[in-house]
């Protein structure tokens, strides 16, 4: 039950954070309507979850941003919405995550933006790894590559984006 | 190991981004107790990945808000909301009778199911208390030395919030250390608990007393002899762990002499 005191945490928290977070939710899940269900379901994962929060471990943003990307991604990932996506027309490739361009609905804003820096290989990579949430294995398999090979090009990707961002 | 081409490694961003494995991360939060210099590493890229994200922010569709709020002044239901969808009625006896009977044959079978799993638990469990009191047996037959003058009790003194709760029984004649663990949180599959004696006089030099799982509750643990203690202590180590303990993961410690 919220008392007074924990609804202006709450309100707080919302107003401060939640444009954010749905930014790179929705970039992850493109349909606004169900980025809102997910950011829904994500404040209420932070607000069950608060007392879990460890400052050692990081600034309070980041915990909230990992939480709001694992729950984009199990979305992306449900069955329901797989089923969901083959029912509609198919705008490009069957596997339109292999390229960041093939999603015109995704606002180029933020670390999305910044990625169209990189190079094609480095975009993919962060691509599939951030946004898709594929493991460094799965996307090894998926692209033909050596495992540790992909675990350099993402390091060296990620390097890349570092002083972009900074 | 060269703290600063950790720090240009990647491994600062990849951690702040949720793109470390479940070791690694655990490997990065290690190290970011003992260097500050990753710290800062650390907190510098978190600062600008907030920054990015704030000036991008996109105003989420209305009424969200309202929704989460109700949501969480409602205590969590469990229970699912079914919606009944008008059916439209058939006029036959028929097929009341033969939806009478495909009831009764779900339930039935309904009952048959349970009463099969039911039993399939019992006996599991049936055999799950055999084992423990097995277990307890051979530790009675050992005539544990839970009490007597020789035997000094030892409460763990817990120092972190998730740490396990036990009791040292150290018996001073013979040698002989036995752990009553009142509750041992669960650790990854590839962590276990390490029970450490240690000695004042040798500048606290810790002996391994044995490994343990986490996820225990409520059982005596015959540990490693120990000769000579001070304290006891208990750590968190990598599974079969050969080398000294990783004192930034010390749990519990325990005095053997009041002071």
């Amino acid at each position: 039950m919220l008392n007074e005191q924990n609804n202006d945490a709450f309100n707080y928290l919302y107003d401060h954070y939640s444009g954010a977070l749905f930014t790179i939710i929705n970039q992850i899940v493109p349909d606004k309507d169900m980025a809102g269900d997910v950011l829904q379901e994500v404040f209420i994962n932070i607000w069950k979850k608060i007392n879990t929060y460890d400052a050692s471990k990081g600034r309070l943003f980041t915990w909230m941003l990992n939480i709001a990307r694992n729950a984009a991604i199990d979305k992306i990932r449900s069955k329901g919405y797989r089923d969901n996506q083959r029912n509609q027309p198919i705008v490009e490739t069957e596997n339109s995550g292999m390229s960041m361009s093939s999603n015109p609905t995704v606002s180029d804003v933020g670390l999305k933006k910044v990625l169209t820096t990189l190079n094609e290989e480095s975009r993919k990579l962060i691509d599939l790894s951030y946004f898709q949430g594929f493991t460094h294995e799965e996307i090894a398999k998926m692209l033909g590559i050596p495992l540790g090979t992909v675990k350099t090009r993402i390091r060296t990707a990620i390097i890349q984006l570092r002083t972009m961002i900074q | 190991m060269n703290i600063k081409e950790y720090i240009s490694s990647g491994v600062v961003e990849s951690y702040v981004l949720g793109l470390l494995s479940a070791q690694e991360r655990f490997e990065f939060e290690q190290y970011c107790e003992t260097y500050p210099e990753l710290r800062a590493a650390r907190e510098s890229f978190e600062q600008a990945i907030e920054k990015l994200a704030m000036e991008n922010a996109v105003h989420p569709p209305t009424g969200i808000k309202e929704r989460i709020l109700s949501a969480i002044e409602q205590k969590p239901q469990t229970s699912k909301i079914i919606s009944m969808e008008p059916t439209t009625p058939r006029k036959s006896g028929f097929s009341w009778l033969a939806a009478a009977s495909i009831i009764l044959f779900l339930v039935a079978g309904y009952f048959a199911y349970t009463f099969y799993n039911q039993n399939k638990e019992l006996k599991k469990s049936n055999e799950e208390i055999t084992a423990k009191l097995n277990s307890v047996d051979s530790l009675l037959n050992q005539r544990m030395p839970l009490e007597g003058d020789n035997v000094t009790v030892v409460n763990m003194v817990a120092l972190k919030p998730n740490a396990p709760s036990a009791n040292i029984y150290w018996d001073t004649t013979s040698a002989s250390v036995y752990m009553l663990v009142k509750n041992m949180p669960k650790l990854a599959s590839d962590k276990q608990y390490q029970l450490w004696s240690l000695i004042d006089s040798n500048g606290l030099k810790p002996t391994s007393l044995g490994l343990f799982d986490g996820g225990q509750e409520k059982v005596i643990i015959k540990m490693n002899n120990a000769q000579k203690a001070d304290a006891f202590a208990i750590t968190i180590e990598k599974r079969g762990n050969t080398e000294g303990p990783d004192l930034g993961q010390l749990q519990n410690m325990g005095k053997t002499k009041l002071q």
